[in-house]
């Protein structure tokens, strides 16, 4: 076997973790076999919300040396959301490492540090979808939409969560 | 087999206790790994602000950013202290962590057979993932397993007692035919078979198997037949808590300013620690970092390894770092891959067109009966729930399909 780096070893550890102590509503793992750096995940929109009932995949990308950096996170196909880029890019805290923070408004205990994880990220992800943060939006169209049209906001987001059931 | 596989086999992680009879050791388990690498700590050392994590592992991230990753503290690598107790305390526990868990782990695992299909499956097809299908159940069943065992134990422990007898020479416990088989000759043979209660090793008498009043010490030892009595060795006279001589007195190695050094110097600084000097400059710093990295925690183990570990250590790192061209080579195959997935996804969609149609067709009618039913005002609502129940019905349909198609 060839020799693993720190950051195969972690993550095939937070694989067999997830795995085995799954949280509610969501499904990750690496794509393939023998790549641990990218992993597929399905997220179950949180109830209550415009996204419940919708399944929606994102794909992790992780760095070489993660954890010392984090993962980026994309959801593909893109989602409506204020806080995701209009290319499914997720923009949320944890995300961020503590060292670059051009907008100065995120604490730096909300930031990736290596003792975060996937689980952590993605449960992050799910109540980011519950409850978006329009202070700092990363996708403008969909900001002003939520703030002063929630009806038009919910409906367009009712068709992607048709659209992630292949409806 | 993939990688993914072979490491996950080679992965231990607290969540193994879950499925014994000893569920809480996962809290142990989970004491003892650092937080950045998420394996049991190795050379233990505590920062400025209390935190304990692996030297390599803090030695490498304070190295990118000065601060704790747990408490986001200002820290310095010049303020570690190895600690030499949990050094200890870590190596016990790795070493008898396997036959641990192999000795409390549940006799009848039927749920948790269950549980590693789904992960199996879980692991392979990334498109039958289904996410309703498979969350709900699972954090009951350590729960259940919990309770469930107790009862179990106690009347396993009851049927043990029922149907053993005890031998007369050595007062072990065995079963008739064993105790009038081979038993009883070995037992007058052998020397060694005096009672010898004292000689029972601490941990054996009655913290991991709860003794019966009736149990003698010699029970108790054959219940742990992958080590045999004799092999219990402890180092009593070694102290505890001090590192093997010769160590504490190194120094460390310095962390060199790289902007006032020539790559003359350089080279010439790497050669006095025996790191190859090939490569680019670039190379060369990074290989010097990460050898001091590896040389300083090295130094705050309780048993630090040779140099020469190091240096192969540091080769193997090499290795990784220059293995660019076949990670691009696998990132290209991940895209490929992942384009792959999705025409799969279409050709599915396409061939079981029919199926879906009818499904909604079916869900439709149901959230019909159910409006005139219960008479919703609300027609959103409605008609998320119709696509809720055609979801459900697609997932139960669909899996038995996919394993039928691999």
């Amino acid at each position: 076997m060839p020799p693993k780096s720190t950051a195969q070893r972690r993550l095939a550890k937070e694989y067999q973790q997830l795995s085995k102590d799954r949280p509610e509503g969501i499904l990750a793992g690496p794509v393939r076999e023998d790549n641990l750096f990218v992993w597929e995940c399905l997220l179950a929109g949180p109830p209550d919300t415009a996204y419940e009932y919708g399944v929606f995949r994102a794909v992790l990308t992780f760095p070489k040396d993660y954890p010392l950096a984090p993962p980026s996170m994309k959801f593909d196909p893109p989602l409506l959301h204020p806080n995701i880029y209009a290319d499914g890019s997720v923009c949320i805290s944890i995300l961020h490492a503590p060292g670059n923070d051009p907008l100065q408004y995120e604490r730096s205990e909300e930031r990736w540090s290596p003792v975060q994880s996937v689980e952590k990220i993605l449960l992050s992800v799910m109540s980011m979808l519950a409850e978006p943060n329009t202070e700092s939006g990363a996708n403008i169209d969909a900001c002003k939409l939520w703030r002063h049209d929630r009806p038009a906001f919910e409906r367009q987001v009712h068709q992607q969560v048709r659209r992630s059931l292949g409806l | 087999m993939g990688s993914v596989q072979e490491s996950m086999q080679n992965t231990s992680d607290p969540s193994e206790w879950l499925q014994t009879q000893l569920p809480p050791i996962y809290q142990l388990d989970s004491m003892l790994r650092c937080h950045i690498c998420k394996d049991l700590m190795k050379a233990p050392v505590i920062t400025g602000c209390d935190h304990c994590f692996c030297s390599a592992c803090i030695r490498r991230a304070l190295s990118t950013k000065a601060q704790c990753p747990l408490c986001q503290d200002e820290q310095y690598e010049t303020q570690l202290r190895k600690v030499l107790l949990l050094d200890e305390t870590i190596a016990w526990f790795s070493k008898w962590r396997s036959e641990l868990l192999e000795k409390v782990k549940l006799v009848q695992p039927t749920e948790t057979v269950d549980m590693s299909k789904t992960d199996s499956s879980g692991a392979t097809s990334s498109q039958s993932r289904s996410v309703s299908s498979s969350v709900p159940s699972d954090k009951p069943i350590t729960q259940y397993f919990y309770k469930s065992r107790k009862g179990e134990q106690q009347k396993a422990k009851a049927k043990v007692s029922a149907e053993l007898v005890e031998c007369p020479i050595c007062s072990d416990f065995m079963t008739l035919e064993e105790l009038q088989g081979s038993h009883i000759d070995e037992c007058l043979s052998d020397p060694s078979t005096e009672p010898k209660p004292t000689n029972t090793p601490a941990f054996s008498s009655g913290f991991f198997t709860a003794p019966s009043p009736k149990q003698s010490p010699r029970k108790q030892q054959q219940r742990m037949p992958l080590v045999a009595p004799k092999t219990y060795k402890f180092d009593m006279d070694k102290p505890h808590q001090t590192q093997a001589s010769g160590y504490a007195n190194l120094s460390r190695m310095p962390k060199l300013d790289f902007n006032s050094l020539s790559t003359t110097k350089l080279r010439e600084r790497l050669n006095t620690w025996a790191i190859p000097v090939s490569g680019s400059r670039r190379q060369m710093e990074r290989r010097y970092n990460e050898y001091m990295i590896l040389y300083n925690a090295n130094l705050d183990s309780r048993n630090p390894v040779p140099v020469k570990v190091l240096l192969n250590k540091l080769w193997q790192w090499d290795a990784l770092q220059n293995g660019t061209p076949e990670d691009t080579e696998l990132d290209a195959e991940a895209k490929k891959d992942s384009r792959e997935a999705r025409m799969e996804r279409k050709r599915w969609r396409k061939e079981h067109r029919n199926d879906y149609a009818d499904l909604i067709q079916r869900a439709r009618e149901n959230a019909k009966k159910v409006k005139t039913t219960e008479d919703y005002s609300d027609n959103t609502i409605g008609e998320s729930n119709g696509d809720l129940k055609a979801t459900e019905v697609e997932e139960v349909e669909e899996e038995p399909l996919f394993v039928d198609g691999t």
